[in-house]
């Protein structure tokens, strides 16, 4: 799957778990996004689920952008 | 303590330990198995669980032990969770957790084979948190995991005989006004299943009912309405001052409407952590108290996460109030 791809099924899983409706980019912050564990969770059991990358919940909460999510679970995929 | 030991002893809850291995929680284990308080799973690997007990001289009688490298019973268990609706993951994922002790604990756990999850000792309070948050979910009306503990105040008289109970000093560092709703609704909630009190809830502030004006007060009072709103069945009240909350001869002064918490409160919640770690602080150093817990709240079902350098005793007494609380919970 291209980077391009991983971010596309990011953005919309981070669309749906957080109820966002502006556009998600690499830019995108997670304070942008929204406060809210539940909401990472589901966001990071989307991407276990359909992408079959595990990311552990807790290096999610260190990380500022959406970019840097895309990034892991590249790295997950490879 | 000795009253929780019986009533824990009269209906022994089943508690899964899945840092089974550590030394220090297998001997609490065995403790707490043959003073017959709780009905002990030792989750992890079976054959070095077993091993390190003989070697630590330690008996497992009485005491059963969850393998998770048993793929045919992983495969069981996992079946029965897929076929739950809140289960979160694919077969996949469900797969990877029956093998890591601390989930494949709380996939039973959401599955009623067992009531308590007992850990801490050799894991972070924050995954303790997360996975539970993510496996066992959140209580109705709660939307955060937060702490509670009890203050046993020599000399005072005042809260419920001289304890008092508050809320949350550990987890949450600056609840929102649902937030701080969700710990008051979880505070009291604990407090009366570890208790029986009737919980009588102050919400604190440096305030008491618009004395002062600041953004400050206006997260306490937007707490107040929400968490009265979401269970009205809660004496829940504030925004109040400390000595408002907890001294009658204060509360008939500032309190100017019908209150049944001002002044005779026994729980109270702190705004945010500074307030909350300060004011135990101050109670156990000038006033001598004793301060129990935190114990984690807010989960469907009970999850207990005790100091990584708790002794055996301190750790039979948490899984002891734990089992007191699922007594509770099992009974509601």
């Amino acid at each position: 799957m291209s980077h391009d791809e991983i971010l596309s099924k990011v953005a919309e899983f981070a669309a749906s778990a957080y109820h966002y409706d502006g556009g998600i980019t690499v830019q995108t912050t997670f304070e942008e996004l929204g406060k809210g564990s539940m909401k990472m969770i589901a966001l990071t059991s989307m991407i276990e689920n359909e992408l079959d990358a595990e990311v552990p919940i807790r290096e999610v909460m260190t990380m500022k952008t959406v970019g840097e999510l895309v990034e892991r679970v590249a790295d997950e995929m490879e | 303590m000795q009253t929780l030991r019986e009533r824990a002893a009269w209906r022994p809850q089943r508690v899964a330990f899945p840092e089974a291995d550590n030394e220090t929680m297998m001997r609490a284990v065995a403790e707490l198995t043959s003073a017959g308080l709780a009905e002990c799973m030792l989750v992890g690997k079976g054959e070095v669980l077993r091993g390190l007990a003989e070697e630590r001289g330690i008996s497992l009688a009485g005491v059963e032990v969850i393998d998770v490298s048993d793929e045919e019973e992983n495969a069981r268990v996992a079946a029965r969770y897929l076929a739950r609706p809140d289960c979160p993951y694919k077969a996949k994922g469900v797969a990877r957790r029956m093998t890591r002790p601390l989930e494949h604990a709380l996939i039973m756990q959401v599955l009623g084979d067992v009531d308590v999850t007992f850990a801490g000792i050799s894991s972070a309070t924050g995954d303790i948190i997360l996975a539970a948050q993510t496996i066992v979910g959140l209580d109705l009306g709660v939307d955060v995991v937060s702490s509670c503990g009890i203050a046993d105040v020599p000399g005072w008289e005042g809260g419920e005989g001289g304890l008092l109970a508050f809320g949350d000093s550990a987890v949450c560092v600056d609840p929102d006004p649902s937030e701080l709703a969700s710990i008051a609704i979880a505070t009291c909630d604990t407090v009366e299943a570890l208790t029986g009190w009737e919980p009588r809830c102050a919400l604190l502030s440096h305030s008491t009912d618009g004395s002062e004006e600041s953004n400050l007060v206006d997260k306490v009072r937007a707490a107040r309405d929400l968490a009265q709103g979401r269970r009205p069945d809660l004496k829940i009240d504030g925004e109040l001052q400390f000595d408002a909350a907890v001294r009658p001869d204060v509360a008939a002064k500032k309190v100017r409407r019908a209150s049944d918490v001002a002044g005779r409160a026994n729980i109270v919640i702190w705004p945010d952590i500074n307030v909350g770690n300060i004011g135990v602080k101050i109670i156990q150093n000038l006033a001598r108290a004793d301060a129990y817990g935190p114990m984690l709240q807010g989960f469907k079902k009970i999850v207990c996460d005790c100091s990584r350098s708790a002794p055996v005793s301190e750790i039979v007494g948490n899984v002891v109030m734990s089992c007191v609380r699922a007594q509770a919970r099992g009974a509601r």
